[in-house]
């Protein structure tokens, strides 16, 4: 048999990310999936983007990853979050058609010459000696491979939840993965037990939208014009074929939910598993907040040509005929047709304490997880993971040094961090505030921070190359020409241009019409912000790296992987605990373990630089 | 920033310089207390300084004297300071005698002119020693300028002989006392030992002793400055990141010292308190 490079097990975001990543570094892949029709599916909200998550699809797309490309490809609504803050936080987000976002990612996939898509259920997986070699699958064939990404999604041990309906499925009508689960916690894997869940969809047609609209119920929710892309790749300018809708939930329906909440798995004791806080089911938005008169919706349209609307906030697992209840009592909703009810499905994840930063484990060589398998949600999450896994299962593969990517250098890097250092008690979702450096890590720059270790990583062909050249190029020119172009103000006084942009009134755009020759490539929906961003906050820019720099020491502190933390005076054995847990590769990282104090830290870093003063190794031997 | 369709503002433009200076004050406040920790960690300094013959050392004997709390005396640790450790109040204080000078030529007086001089800008509080029996001499003056600026006690000696003039032509507040007779001596203990503990009372209860600690609180009170000075000079058009952004580096100071993290934290807060999310 010959032996593969890489085998992928699942075909979500993850598993096509990774797939992708690998393959472009000139791997040989195997992307095992359920069925190839599921690819790149969206079994949840039909949108890619949003605060954290725009900017986490533009670095997966600095990175030469396919979400970026896909949703421009396939969006039919595009909108920058945040418009009313500055443009260091703005956000774009779209919303995709899902079908043909989903058809597009298979194209690619199938188009890549090195990824094979073979359909079948993994049984487990192939473990020797503390290293993977490859998969079974269920139908008794064997796959050999250097490295394996497991991104399995909510299918291992998934149980899907329809009111008192509870059965064995990964998402609706497709089975969960059982054997793989077990495999796992056989292993010794620390497994827990996490819920999410997913609204009811509505019949389109069934909606008379402009009677909503007259009658106040419902709120049009346009698209930008222009759209901005969220690849930088993306020159063709991007249509709006959609609107979305805004509504407010009624007493009515609160009323509805309250009087059949024992018949919900959430409140009746059946779902154990922990859900997010932050994407609340409607259930717990009517029980928890008893004093809201009404929430927040969105119907959100599934595509251009599908018959399927997304209410937005009312994520259920009520009983159908209490989800139809629900949404008949909402507003301008009243002879709207249920296609599909909400449902909320529990699965296993694994511990992500497990993970080194290149997202492989530490109890076997060559074995990576990514996506909801190491407790997030989101497909973007997902995706920068799976690009991750990807990327260093490839160059494990291929005898190549991991590539680790800092919080200081990208969202990618914040996710990980937290995920290997905190482990999850709930679904975990990226926010801003979890960065430290939240103006250096912005959706307008982040091809500026990874590009090139992109291009040095094998996974930035020459097309991005060459366009990410010719921005660099684009922003030195410009930034050259707001510097030595001079600008007369209305008091008929002359600034630097730089200077006048420096005002918070002055826009980029004020200036190229009052005649300052910026070059005539300059792209008005990518450079503009970024050249603003850098002159007018400057300043802020400044302050942040030089606190990137005050903690670059610890960051890069290394800790060996072996160190041994028992019998080191001066620690409990809950702390001892604790780092033999999540076994911190750096100083930086040891400081964000919950429950250690600084002095346990300082601590630390004394034992660490005696035992380096000890080792009798010629300098530099583990650099 | 996280949750903008959400549409709760969780802090009103017109609030954030109230909120601001309140986080300023409080800051201020920590940061005041790092002075008075170190006084308890390290133990207050207190010089006596004066002309020669002023009184200096007949003082610093009667200061030790009285006391009956004296933890150690160790005379002639150098050749031209003398010091003993006393309780006083809630502090153990170091009392330094200036003494030893003595003008045997230009360059040693010099040297110890420098020397006492160093003495008292260390100090936490300075007693200021002139002899009452004589005039004044510009030599006094220089002492009490030099002292000026920090605590002061203003301690007129040789009260058992009689006085060339009036305490007040030197300051209303100097006290009159005799190394000899004892008379004024608890007079001095009482005004120094007050002296220290000002300001005590409106301080925080927080006491920073560690000097980490301090520097860190320093570091988050300069960042919630920076945020209040460019906010303020924007006249408040400054979005909000960038107020964030100075908050952020003082709270990351801030999880220095408690050795938290506070994004869970404040995440946590947020969902418990209010509905978000789809």
């Amino acid at each position: 048999m010959t032996k593969l490079d890489v085998i992928v097990i699942g075909g979500g975001h993850a598993g096509c990310e990774a797939a992708w990543a690998a393959a472009k570094q000139g791997c040989s892949v195997v992307l095992c999936t359920l069925s190839s029709s599921t690819i790149a599916s969206m079994p949840c909200n039909p949108a890619v983007g949003g605060t954290a998550k725009g900017q986490l699809v533009r670095e997966i797309d600095a990175l030469g990853g396919l979400m970026g490309l896909a949703i421009d490809a396939t969006g039919i609504q595009f909108k920058v979050l945040n418009r009313s803050r500055g443009p260091a936080v703005w956000a774009p987000r779209a919303q995709a058609d899902k079908q043909r976002y989903a058809a597009w990612v298979r194209a690619a996939l199938k188009a890549s010459p090195g990824i094979t898509i073979v359909e079948g259920q993994v049984a487990r997986l192939i473990v020797a000696c503390g290293q993977v070699l490859g998969v079974a699958l269920l139908d008794g064939s064997e796959l050999r491979a250097k490295a394996v990404v497991v991104t399995t999604g909510t299918f291992l041990n998934g149980v899907v939840h329809v009111g008192d309906v509870a059965r064995p499925a990964g998402r609706v009508g497709e089975p969960a993965s059982e054997h793989l689960g077990e495999q796992l916690r056989k292993l010794g894997f620390r497994v827990g037990r996490l819920k999410t869940g997913t609204p009811p969809r509505l019949s389109k047609t069934s909606i008379d939208f402009d009677a909503g609209v007259r009658a106040g119920v419902f709120h049009v929710e346009h698209g930008d014009d222009p759209p901005t892309p969220l690849s930088f790749l993306t020159v063709n300018r991007l249509a709006n074929s959609v609107s979305c809708w805004l509504l407010h939930s009624s007493d009515r329906a609160h009323e509805a939910v309250r009087a059949n909440v024992s018949r919900s798995p959430l409140y009746n004791g059946t779902i154990r598993g922990i859900g997010p806080r932050y994407c609340p089911s409607f259930e717990d938005k009517v029980m928890r907040f008893p004093d809201r008169e009404r929430h927040l919706l969105h119907l959100e349209p599934e595509g251009v040509d599908v018959d399927e609307i997304y209410v937005n906030g009312l994520s259920m697992s009520l009983p159908a005929d209490v989800q139809a209840e629900v949404v008949a009592s909402l507003p301008g909703l009243a002879s709207a047709r249920m296609i599909r009810p909400g449902y909320a499905v529990e699965y296993d994840f694994v511990q992500p304490t497990e993970l080194r930063a290149t997202l492989e484990t530490r109890r076997f060589e060559g074995l990576f997880l990514a996506g909801q398998i190491n407790g997030t949600s989101g497909y973007e999450e997902a995706a920068g993971q799976g690009l991750i896994a990807g990327i260093n299962a490839g160059r494990q593969a291929l005898g190549l040094e991991a590539v680790v990517i800092g919080r200081d250098a990208a969202y990618l890097g914040v996710m990980v961090d937290d995920l290997i250092t905190q482990g999850c008690l709930e679904p975990y979702r990226l926010f801003t505030s979890r960065a430290e450096f939240r103006l250096l890590l912005r959706a307008d720059n982040a091809d500026l921070r990874l590009t090139e270790l992109g291009r040095t990583a094998g996974v930035v062909d020459d097309e991005r190359w060459d366009a990410f050249l010719s921005r660099r190029g684009r922003l030195e020119e410009n930034t050259r020409r707001l510097q030595t172009t001079t600008f007369v103000l209305p008091s008929s006084s002359r600034v630097l241009a730089v200077d006048a942009l420096k005002t918070q009134s002055v826009t980029l755009q004020s200036l190229q019409k009052a005649g300052i020759p910026l070059t005539p490539s300059v792209r008005p929906d990518v450079d503009f912000t970024t050249l603003e961003t850098e002159v007018k906050y400057a300043g802020y820019l400044r302050r942040q790296d030089a606190s990137v720099r005050r903690l670059a020491q610890a960051e890069h502190q290394r800790i060996p992987e072996e160190f041994c933390y028992r019998g080191l005076p001066g620690f409990s054995t809950e702390v001892v605990q604790r780092l033999e847990e999540v076994r911190p590769a750096t100083l930086g990282q040891v400081r964000r373990i919950p429950g250690l104090t600084p002095a346990a830290v300082m601590l630390l870093s004394a034992h660490l630089s005696r035992a380096a003063h000890l080792k009798t190794e010629p300098a530099g031997a583990d650099l | 920033m996280d949750f903008p369709d959400e549409g709760y503002h969780f802090i009103e433009p017109t609030e954030v310089s109230a909120a601001l200076q309140a986080l300023r004050a409080r800051l201020a406040r920590l940061v005041d207390g790092r002075a008075r920790g170190q006084l308890v960690r390290e133990g207050a300094r207190i010089v006596i300084a004066g002309t020669p013959n002023a009184g200096k050392s007949s003082l610093f004997n009667a200061l030790l004297g009285a006391d009956r709390a004296i933890v150690s005396a160790t005379p002639g640790t150098t050749r031209d300071l003398v010091s003993a450790r006393l309780v006083l109040g809630d502090y153990v204080a170091e009392l330094v005698d200036t003494a030893g000078l003595r003008e045997s030529d230009d360059a040693v007086e010099q040297e110890g002119v420098r020397r006492a001089g160093q003495a008292m800008g260390h100090a936490h509080l300075v007693i200021v020693a002139i002899d009452g029996s004589r005039p004044v001499l510009p030599g006094d003056r220089a002492v009490l300028a030099r002292a000026a600026g920090g605590r002061v006690v203003i301690a007129v000696t040789k009260a058992d002989l009689p006085a060339a003039w009036p305490l007040e032509d030197v300051a209303r507040d100097a006290l009159a006392v005799s190394a000899r007779t004892g008379a004024g001596v608890g007079d001095v203990i009482t005004r120094v030992t007050g002296a220290l503990h000002e300001g005590d009372a409106s301080a925080d209860h927080v006491l920073v002793t560690n000097q980490r600690h301090g520097a860190l609180l320093a570091a988050a009170l300069s960042h919630v400055e920076h945020a209040l000075a460019h906010f303020e000079a924007s006249g408040g058009a400054l979005p909000e990141e960038f107020v964030a952004a100075d908050v952020q580096l003082a709270l990351g100071a801030l999880d220095e010292v408690t050795g938290r993290r506070t994004p869970d934290g404040l995440l946590h807060e947020i969902f418990a308190r209010f509905c978000i999310g789809k």
